[in-house]
Order: C-alpha cells, then sequence, then structure tokens
C-alpha cells in the first residue's frame, strides 16, 4: 500500500505508518477465540441454570456450548461474505423458532415463571406468572432443552460478535453478566464452581486485553497511532486461563470464608444508606447534650439558641423525663472526660454480668408494683438534628432487646453501635409511676435468688463510692473550704439528701443563672473561676460546680447531659425538642436507688411544669419573683426535702404538656429538621455529573475517532467530502468571523469528489485539510474558554 | 493509561459496592480478588515486559537526495505468553540540518505486525532513527516503566554534486610551505635536494654529486625533489538553514570532486557547534569517510566564525570560503588571518545578487553556472 507522506515546510518526510503484517493461520485464531467463547459461554449458563435449579443437565448445556462456540468461531472469523456469516445463525434460531414455536414458548415461558418462583421465594413478594399449559414432565423438559439450544445459540453469537467482531472485551462481559445479575438480583447465589468459572472468564478477559479490546488495524489519534493486537490472539496466549484459576485459589486463601467476619463499618454504611445517611457533622456534634465522648468547657462561651428541632419524642409517660446522652466521670479541670481503662476494668469486674445502665430498672423490677403493666411505658426518639451517635435514654430503661442498635458506654449511658451514622429513631420500654417517682421511698425486698445480683450490686456501690468522689488534687483544699465555710458538711445536715439540697442553694445563692457568662480565662480552674470569680453560668456551670461539690462532700457524682423530654398529653404525639431543650444536670449515686438525676440549675422545675426547659426565657436575675417567669411563685429549688429527683412527690396536678407539632412558646415557630438526606443527595448528583462527563468524553472521542476514520479513508473523493463537511460545519459555527469562505478552488474540488469519477490527488486532499486546520486553530484562538469548552465536548466541532 | 486506571476504578467502586449491600462471603470475595488483580497481573506481565524487543531497520544506508527508503518497526516478544502493550516514540533527525520527526506508535508487544514508514529527505546529512522512548505497561494498563533500549539506524543523504572548476591563479605572495615537495617521490626541482643514492645508467651527468662520489669510491646520484601543487583550504561556515546549508554541501562535493580529478589537494577547516576546530586534509582515496564526517556534524553557529584563537597552517596560498551568512566581516578577519593567501567566498543567501569580487553568490539555480566559472 503507498503510504501518503506527511507534507511539511522541511526537508525530512516521515510518511504515516503502515501496517505490516504477518500471514497468522486461522486455525491460530480459531484455537483462540474458541476456549474462551466456550469458557464464557458455559459458565454464564451454569451460573443461571444452577442458581434457579432448572431442568437441563449441565452435560448438555456443556455439549450445546461446544457445539455453538466452535460454530461462531468459524462463523465470525470467516473474512470473506461477513455479513452472511454474521446472520447464519440468526437465520438458523429463526428457522427453529417458527418451526419448535409452541415448544420454544412453553420453555421460555416455564423457565420465567420458575425465576419468578425463586424470587417469590426468597423475597417473600408476590409476582404474576406467565400463563403455561399445564404440561407433563416430558414436555417439560423437552421445551426447557430446546429452549437452552435457543439461549445458548443467542449467547454464544452474542459473545463472538463481542470478541471478534467488535473486539470488546466489556460487551463479552456484559452478556456473561447478565445471566449472573438475573440470580444475583435477588441474592440467589449460583454454585460455587460455577462463580469460579465465571471470575475466570472475566479475568481471562482484562488480562488479555492488550489482545482483545481495540479496533482492529492502525487508528490515527491526534497525536499517536495506535495499531490493536489483535493479531496476537494465539492458542499460546491462553494459559492466562490457567493463571487467572491459581490466583482465585491464591485468593481465596488469603481471605477465607471461616475466618471471614464482615467488618462492623460495612454494616454501619450500609444501613445509613437504607435509613438515611446522618453525618456527624460538626453542628451536630458540637453543643450541649452532643457530646458522647467528652465535654470540653474551656470552649464553653456564651450560648445562642436558634429553636431547630433536635429531638422528636413520643412518649407515654405523663412527667417530666431525662433523657441522658453523656455522662462525665473524670474531671480534668477544663473538660468532663470518661473513665480509663482501669477503672472502666474495675467498673466492669464489680458489675459482673449486671449493666449498670439497668441497675435503677433492675431495682425496681423488685418492686410488687413493677408486674403492672400500668408502670411500663415506651418512648421512641427521633433524632432530627443532634448527634446521631448519641442515644437519649431515660434512667429506668428496661433491657428491651436493643443490644442490636445500641451500646453501653461504660457504665454511664449508651451510644449507637453505627459509628459512622448513628440511628435516626430508636424505641424504649422503661418503668415508671407515681409511687416510683421518689426513689428514696423504694423499699427493695432482694430474694435470696438475687444474691448475684446483690453482691454486683454491693461491689459496684463500693467502687462508686471509691471512685465517683474523686477530685484533682487542686480542687480538693479550695472546695473543702468553700464547703466548710457554708456549713455544708453531713454533720450539719440530717442525711446526704438535705446536704444535697443545701449545696444546690448555696450555689444558687451564691450565683447567677446567664446565657452570656463568657469564656473562662486561660490558666483558671473552670469550676473555681464560676464558684469564685466570675459567679455566672447556665447549666453546664453550675451541674459542674454542683457534681464536684457533692464529690467533696463525699456523695458520689456524676456530670450528665442530654435532653429533658416533656410529660405527655392526652394522646400519644410526637413533641419536638428544640435546641435550647438541651440541658446538663447532675447525677448522683445511692445504693438503694442506683444513679438518680438532680436539677441543680436555678429556676428550672420539671415537677411543676408540664413543658421543656426553655433556657432562652428565664431572667437572668436571682430574684424569683420576677413577673415573666411564670415559675416564681415557687423559688425554691427543684430538690425537695424528701426527693432527689427533679419530680417532687405524690400528688401531682394533671398533665397537659405540650403535644407536637405545636412550637412549644407562643410565637416561636418550630423549625423541624427532618433526617438530612443532602449528604446522599449531594453524593448522588456528584457521581451524576462524574457519570455525564465520562459519557460526554467518552462520546467526544467516539465521534473524533470516527471522523478520524472517515478522512483518512482510503478513498480519497470520501476523504475529501467528509473534510468538506467538517468544514461546512465550523463555518456555521462561526458565519461572519474567522477564514474566508471557501474559495471557487475548493468548491470546484469538491465537486470534484462527489460527482467526478477521477480521484483527487493527494496534493488537491490535503488543501481540504489546511484548510480545516485553519478553521480549527482560528476557533480555539477565537472564542472563550466556556465557548471552547461547548464545543469540544457537547458540540464535538474539533 | 489515565483511562485504563479510570475504568479500574470504575471496576473497584463497582465491586466495593456490590460488598457494600451484598451480606454474603461472595461480595467480599470479588472486593478482595479486585484489589489483587493489579498487582497479579503486574506480576504475571512482568517476563513480558522485561522481555520485549524492538527492532529498527533501515532498508538502505545510503540515500541520494529526495530517494525514499524504507524504516521498519517491529515489536517482538521472545517468551510465549501474550504481550502488553507498548508506546514507542521514534524519532528521526538530520544531523545536519537538525530538522526532526517524531512519532508515537502504540503496539502490542508479539504481534505478528510491523510498521513501516517511508523516509526522504530534501537536504543532505546523516538520518538518524531512534526509539526515543520505549514505554512497557501491564495487561491492565495501570502500570508502566520505560526501559532503555539503543535501537537506532542511520542513512547517510549524500550531496549533489555538478559540474565544476576551479581555477587557482598563482599567488607569488605565499611562500611554499615546509614540506611542500612531495616526501616520497623525487622530482625535478633543483631548489630542494630529496636524496642522494647510487648512479643508474641514464641519469644525468650533471646531477653527479662528484665530491661524494670521490670519498665513497662510487658514483652517487643528486635526486631533486617534486613540487607539489598548491593546496586549496576550504572553510565552511554553514550556519543557516537547512535549505543553505543544502546548496552549499552541494557546492562542497562538487568542487571536492573536481578537486580530486585534478589531483589538487585540499584541506577543510570547519568548526563544530561547541566551537572545537577541525581541519582535515581531503584525501585521494574514497571521499566517503570524509562525508559521513561533515554529514554528522553539527556546525557551529554561536556568533562568528573565527573568534577566539584560530590559525592555520602557515603557507596557505588560496582559502576559498562557504558560508550561509553575507561573508563580509568573515572575510575581513580572514585576510588578517592569512594575509598572503588568495581568498574568495560562495555564499548562499535567499536572494540571487550579483557576484562581487571575490564572492560569489550561490543558489540552486545557479550552481552549476557558478561552479563552472570559480576562479581564486
Amino acid at each position: 500500500m503507498k503510504q501518503k507522506p506527511v507534507e511539511k515546510a522541511q526537508g525530512l518526510f516521515l510518511s504515516e505508518p503502515a501496517l505490516l503484517t504477518r500471514k497468522v493461520s486461522f486455525f491460530s485464531f480459531f484455537f483462540f477465540y474458541f476456549p474462551l467463547l466456550l469458557l464464557g459461554g458455559c459458565s454464564a449458563l451454569f451460573c443461571f441454570y444452577t442458581a434457579f435449579s432448572l431442568p437441563v443437565s449441565l452435560s448438555r448445556l456443556f455439549l450445546c456450548n461446544l457445539l455453538f462456540s466452535a460454530l461462531s468461531a468459524l462463523l465470525f472469523l470467516q473474512k470473506k461474505h461477513r455479513a452472511l456469516y454474521t446472520l447464519c445463525l440468526p437465520l438458523l434460531l429463526l428457522a427453529g423458532s417458527l418451526i419448535f414455536a409452541s415448544q420454544l414458548r412453553a420453555g421460555l415461558f416455564y423457565t420465567v415463571n420458575r425465576v419468578i418462583s425463586a424470587y417469590m421465594e426468597r423475597s417473600g413478594l408476590t409476582l404474576p406468572a406467565l400463563p403455561l399449559e399445564i404440561l407433563d414432565r416430558k414436555e417439560i423438559l423437552f421445551s426447557s432443552a430446546l429452549f437452552t439450544f435457543a439461549l445458548t445459540l443467542i449467547l454464544q453469537w452474542a459473545l463472538s460478535w463481542a470478541l471478534i467482531r467488535k473486539n470488546s472485551g466489556f460487551l463479552a462481559f456484559a452478556f456473561s453478566g447478565i445471566l449472573l445479575l438475573v440470580p444475583m438480583v435477588f441474592s440467589i447465589e449460583p454454585p460455587p464452581f460455577a462463580l469460579a468459572m465465571i471470575l475466570i472468564f472475566w479475568g481471562s478477559l482484562l488480562l488479555l486485553r492488550p489482545v482483545l479490546t481495540g479496533e482492529k488495524g492502525l487508528i490515527k489519534t491526534r497525536r499517536s497511532f495506535h495499531i490493536s493486537g489483535a493479531l496476537a490472539a494465539r492458542a499460546a496466549a491462553l494459559p492466562v486461563l490457567l493463571l487467572v484459576s491459581l490466583f482465585l485459589v491464591f485468593a481465596s486463601h488469603t481471605a477465607s470464608e471461616e475466618h471471614y467476619s464482615r467488618p462492623r463499618v460495612m454494616d454501619d454504611i450500609r444501613s445509613g444508606v437504607f435509613h438515611g445517611a446522618q453525618f456527624p457533622v460538626p453542628e451536630r456534634t458540637k453543643g450541649i447534650g452532643k457530646n458522647n465522648t467528652s465535654v470540653d468547657l474551656k470552649e464553653l462561651g456564651d450560648r445562642n439558641y436558634t429553636g431547630k428541632t433536635m429531638l422528636r419524642v413520643k412518649t407515654s409517660k405523663p412527667a417530666s423525663d431525662y433523657l441522658k446522652g453523656f455522662c462525665g466521670s473524670v474531671y480534668t479541670g477544663e473538660s468532663w472526660e470518661q473513665r480509663s481503662e482501669e477503672q472502666n476494668a474495675a467498673a466492669k469486674a464489680a458489675l459482673g454480668s449486671e449493666k449498670a445502665q439497668f441497675l435503677n430498672a433492675r431495682l425496681l423490677f423488685q418492686l410488687p408494683m413493677a408486674e403492672e403493666d400500668s408502670v411500663r411505658y415506651s418512648l421512641t426518639v427521633r433524632n432530627v438534628g443532634a448527634n446521631p451517635r448519641c442515644a437519649y435514654l431515660p434512667y429506668t430503661m428496661t433491657e428491651s432487646g436493643l443490644s442490636s442498635i445500641l451500646e453501653p458506654v461504660e457504665d454511664g449511658f449508651f451510644q449507637t453501635k453505627n459509628r459512622i451514622f448513628g440511628e435516626s429513631e430508636y424505641t424504649v420500654s422503661a418503668l415508671w409511676s407515681w409511687e416510683m417517682e421518689n426513689p428514696f421511698s423504694w423499699q427493695i425486698p432482694f430474694h435470696q435468688s438475687e444474691s448475684d445480683f446483690l453482691s454486683s450490686l454491693i461491689g459496684y456501690s463500693k467502687f462508686v463510692n471509691k471512685t465517683d468522689t474523686q477530685l484533682p488534687e487542686q480542687l480538693k483544699e479550695p472546695l473543702e473550704s468553700y464547703l466548710s465555710d457554708r456549713g455544708l458538711l453531713l454533720s450539719h445536715h440530717g442525711s446526704p439528701r438535705q446536704l444535697i439540697k443545701a449545696i444546690v442553694e448555696a450555689v444558687h445563692s451564691q450565683c447567677t443563672y446567664t446565657l452570656s457568662p463568657g469564656v473562662c480565662p486561660q490558666g483558671e480552674d473552670f469550676v473555681l473561676y464560676f464558684l469564685l470569680t466570675g459567679k455566672k453560668g447556665y447549666c453546664v456551670h453550675f451541674a459542674t460546680a454542683a457534681a464536684l461539690l457533692f464529690r467533696a462532700a463525699g456523695i458520689p457524682a456524676r456530670y450528665a447531659e442530654g435532653y429533658v423530654a416533656p410529660p405527655a398529653g392526652e394522646e400519644a404525639e410526637w413533641i419536638d425538642l428544640p435546641d435550647h431543650s438541651a440541658h446538663a444536670w447532675v447525677e448522683v449515686y445511692f445504693q438503694n436507688c442506683g444513679w438518680v438525676p438532680v436539677e441543680v440549675t436555678p429556676g428550672l422545675d420539671f415537677s411543676q411544669t408540664s413543658q421543656p426547659p426553655d433556657h432562652t426565657e428565664f431572667s437572668p436575675s436571682p430574684s424569683p419573683s420576677s413577673p415573666e417567669d411564670p415559675r416564681a411563685e415557687d423559688p425554691s429549688p427543684t430538690v425537695s426535702p424528701e426527693t432527689v429527683t427533679p419530680t417532687p412527690e405524690s400528688s401531682r396536678p394533671p398533665v397537659g404538656g405540650i403535644t407536637s407539632p405545636e412550637p412549644s412558646q407562643p410565637g416561636e415557630t418550630a423549625q423541624i429538621a427532618e433526617a438530612p438526606h443532602w449528604p446522599l443527595f449531594l453524593f448522588l448528583f456528584l457521581f451524576g455529573i462524574l457519570c455525564l462527563s465520562g459519557l460526554l468524553v467518552l462520546r467526544r472521542r467516539r465521534l473524533l475517532s470516527r471522523r478520524e476514520k472517515a478522512f483518512s479513508s482510503k478513498n480519497r473523493n470520501e476523504a475529501a467530502l467528509s473534510y468538506y463537511a467538517r468544514i461546512l460545519a465550523l463555518q456555521n459555527y462561526l458565519p461572519f468571523e474567522g477564514p474566508p469562505p471557501l474559495s471557487e478552488a475548493l468548491e470546484d474540488l469538491a465537486r470534484k469528489a462527489r460527482f467526478s469519477q477521477h480521484t483527487l490527488t493527494p496534493q488537491e486532499l490535503s488543501l481540504f485539510e489546511n484548510r480545516l486546520n485553519a478553521h480549527i486553530a482560528f476557533l480555539e484562538k477565537t472564542v472563550s474558554p466556556l465557548e471552547r469548552w461547548c464545543c469540544r465536548y457537547l458540540r464535538v466541532l474539533f | 493509561m489515565a483511562k485504563n486506571r479510570l475504568e479500574y476504578g470504575v471496576i473497584l467502586l463497582f465491586s466495593a459496592t456490590f460488598y457494600l449491600f451484598f451480606l454474603g462471603y461472595l461480595s467480599f470475595y470479588v472486593f478482595w480478588a479486585v484489589v489483587l488483580f493489579p498487582l497479579f497481573s503486574l506480576i504475571c506481565s512482568l517476563p513480558c515486559m522485561l522481555c520485549a524487543k524492538v527492532s529498527l531497520q533501515l532498508e538502505k544506508s545510503a540515500v541520494r537526495k529526495g530517494e525514499e527508503t524504507t524504516l521498519k518497526l517491529t515489536a517482538s516478544l521472545p517468551v510465549f505468553l501474550p504481550g502488553g502493550r507498548v508506546r514507542l516514540r521514534v524519532s528521526v533527525q538530520n544531523l545536519l540540518t537538525g530538522e526532526k520527526e517524531e512519532e508515537t506508535c502504540f503496539l502490542t508487544s508479539g504481534a505478528a505486525e510491523a510498521l513501516s514508514h517511508t523516509l526522504s529527505s530534501r537536504y543532505c546529512g546523516k538520518l538518524l532513527c531512534r526509539v526515543e522512548e520505549f514505554r512497557v505497561y501491564d495487561y491492565l494498563g495501570l502500570f508502566s516503566f520505560r526501559r532503555r533500549l539503543r535501537s537506532e539506524a542511520a542513512a547517510f543523504c549524500f550531496p549533489r554534486a555538478v559540474p565544476a572548476s576551479l581555477t587557482l591563479l598563482p599567488n607569488p605572495a605565499a611562500d611554499p610551505p615546509d614540506g611542500h615537495y612531495s616526501p616520497d617521490t623525487p622530482g625535478d626541482d633543483p631548489s630542494e635536494l630529496f636524496g642522494i643514492r647510487e648512479y643508474r645508467e641514464g641519469d644525468r651527468l650533471s646531477r653527479i654529486h662528484w665530491k661524494l662520489s670521490e670519498k665513497a669510491g662510487t658514483l652517487l646520484y643528486k635526486e631533486m625533489s617534486l613540487p607539489l601543487p598548491e593546496e586549496v583550504l576550504l572553510l565552511l561556515d554553514l550556519s543557516g538553514d537547512p535549505e543553505r546549508q543544502d546548496c552549499l554541501m552541494d557546492a562542497l562535493a562538487s568542487l571536492l570532486s573536481s578537486l580530486s580529478k585534478e589531483g589538487r589537494p585540499c584541506r577543510i577547516w570547519y568548526r563544530e557547534k561547541q566551537g572545537a576546530v577541525r581541519e582535515k586534509p581531503v584525501s585521494k582515496g574514497s571521499l566517503s569517510p570524509l562525508w559521513k564526517d561533515l554529514l554528522s556534524t553539527e556546525f557551529f553557529s554561536q556568533g562568528p566564525l573565527f573568534s577566539g584563537d584560530i590559525s592555520f597552517t602557515p603557507g596557505t596560498s588560496h582559502a576559498l570560503l562557504l558560508s550561509c551568512q553575507n561573508p563580509a566581516s568573515s572575510l575581513g578577519t580572514l585576510r588578517q588571518l592569512l594575509p598572503e593567501a588568495r581568498l574568495a567566498a560562495l555564499t548562499a543567501l535567499p536572494s540571487v545578487q550579483e557576484s562581487q569580487e571575490s564572492v560569489f553568490f550561490l543558489s540552486r539555480d545557479n550552481l552549476g553556472k557558478v561552479l563552472k566559472a570559480l576562479t581564486l
């Protein structure tokens, strides 16, 4: 073939390369493609037929594949009369369809019905089946065999067309993958040998990419020449099948099924995707009630609330409920932290098989009234804006089968097991009645059978009394002198409960409530600064100071934070808890009642009101007689002489309470924050953009390669006409700018190319090429970058 | 390779998605296999990547200007496994004119294919074909590395000589240098004694060395030297565009051919790109080695040709400067360096001008005409 010299304005001429091919024997190609087709067809059909247990023997399948793969390879490898050979098998199928129409239809319907019934069995759905007349076993077998025959023929034809004619490994993968996808959609796994075969086939397609992919012959791109490796297809290349098999065996050894356990993180991600991903973004993990690892006191400053809903709760408890999300046992001077490893281990050892989080419920279960259904209530929490990893749960929660989604943290609180996305909703069961309201009135009769529980309780009590009364060294003296200066000693008060009340009153009298206390200065201890210098703060300040004062007085105490749910209304409806419902309190430990919450923030009384704590409306003045504060009638703190819970004893006014979805304060609009799905939408959007970009790029490459092919056509007249069409397209884009319209000479040449029987010379053809290049160069220089992008990728002008 | 990596990324993404949503061991196995597969592919392809060979062959080693030769490129594999893709960047360079053409090809090693190019040059020079880059890829096309490869082929494109005639006018100002006589052949120049030998019958009696003969007791004959004809110094200044270089090379070829026929000795003086000076006598035998040297040379083009410490063989009587530039300043410098020599210049400028005294303007059209009437 005469090569076209690349004429340039210099002395060196290097022509475009021409492909010289050595003659490769037909059988070399045949024995390369035939085993591949056999493997691909067998593996795909084995996967399909064995997954649905269809009544076709594997040996028959293999023989069908053997026949049709050989036939397809022979036909597609013919160089002459290709169209005829390509249509041979489809025509054979058509002929067979006409002769055995009813049997083929029966076989198809029977197979489809088997697939549908497998789907129904797997999924529990009811799916419509195809109408099939009643057939006996012989007829079923014959119809199935015919259908198998036809399916094998179609598959082999498709695989041969993909591998031999189109040189596309991807198409071969797709055709074989369809038959695997049909069962896998409903998680119906074919047997291992079929899966192994298809994996070997796909692995071989990948390894043989240099041979199997790429358009045949010599392709010229803008900067280089590509020659496909189709002529490297020879039988000696097939040991890759063995290599892939060995690789699969090696892979199975390095990650064997016996030792495999699915990582937790994958389940978490999967759960998050299915149930709505709640990403733990900073705005959901910082702030009161949102921490679940530690509370940084140094970062606390002024508080601002937006009224955005954090939680939605549905409860049947007719009283307020402390929903604890976190508790801190170790005070560092700048933060509340969780226990150390040693303390944790000691607590576990003391508790044995018991969980401290269920201690209150375990104790309550000893009471006779605990057997009544009326003392049980359910609480559903839907997390819409708080930290998704936090689990906000009541103190008297029972062990109600939430172990699949919640896990205890130390001996303090719960968190979700899904470490990435948390849980958006959970329902718990807890115990409550008016009689149970005062833990100190619980008379727990321990039975002999409960001796294990009793010993755990005693051991744990000893641990708590030792550990949760500890203070940092630098705080011991100042706090003890604070207490002694004010007569806040156990010896001066009748009981620990009275001491607790006195301490709280003392703190209230010294410090004022405000949402703008400022930041604790660097180098200062948070509590000392609050108690002695600043003397103003909000719930976190009061809770921290009170917890440490309790400890200094010898009462085991911890810092706790979460949300306070208001009492349920007459109908159990959803209640919105906005961000200002987040609260911090203290929990103290007594052996007969476990950990109980103590309200230490001035002005908050969950016993008298049915509304959630509204920090925004609280007057900063310490005077209880502020006319704006409807609760000012009862200036005493919420810790009554007889109780340590925020709800005092017995007779309670009938509860009213707020029911959702009305806003909790007049004039305030509740902002419902639904579980944010925006991360998922964002991901889908970005993924869509990526796919679209990929499609645009592929489309452009495809169009450009087709154009290049047309330009380098052996028929110079055709090539000239392709150039001409492209030049006109470019001229139409910029009709009034750019190089002048085509000269008459070029027009004449175009007419000659179109109508004359003479072929243009290479020099004449190069005129078109030069003109096209001039147009493209002009466009590239002239148009704006955005327009250039549109020309390249949308219109594919160049 | 970016495309292959993107495709692999997509496969990995799909297998990860499969692993995420499908709970069984199969999904993990597939994901694990996809993660390991590139490494496996690299290991399997290594023998082919390391053993792949490229060969470059030129059909002819010497061509005329405009004559075509075939350049063949093959990527072969001595092992039976299928080869991966290879990328070749081939360059063809005319070392004299500096022109270069490059081409990049992607092949599959081991395929029964070769690439064939047609190569030709309008200008003379050494055409050096080289594989500048040989990059081998693994089967998946994810990894690659460069292989060092020395594969080159060269062909010489010789200049075209036209009939020329150089007339050297006598130059009495130049003394014949020492050794201007033939060192191995006696002659008849009485001014220089070649040697003494025994008298042979037929020798001239006037040349018998009577004094020595008396002493030696036998007749001794005085042989005289053979004076060599005047040597021409040809100075080359080929710092110009390929067209002019080629024109002057044609002129040089024509002159050397003519001088060689006449048996006139000459020397060639030129300066290489780095500044090194070369002065080579033109031997009587084949000019081919000289031409191979000249055609492979990159000539000096940074500044005046005669800058620095330049000296010539003393006693040069005739010197001809072949220059691509305007020779006026070069001739001036040359007159100072060779004050006694007869100087002239042949220059190839884009536009033909009228020949001036001792400066002859060359072009393609008047090459033969000028060289036939050249006088120095």
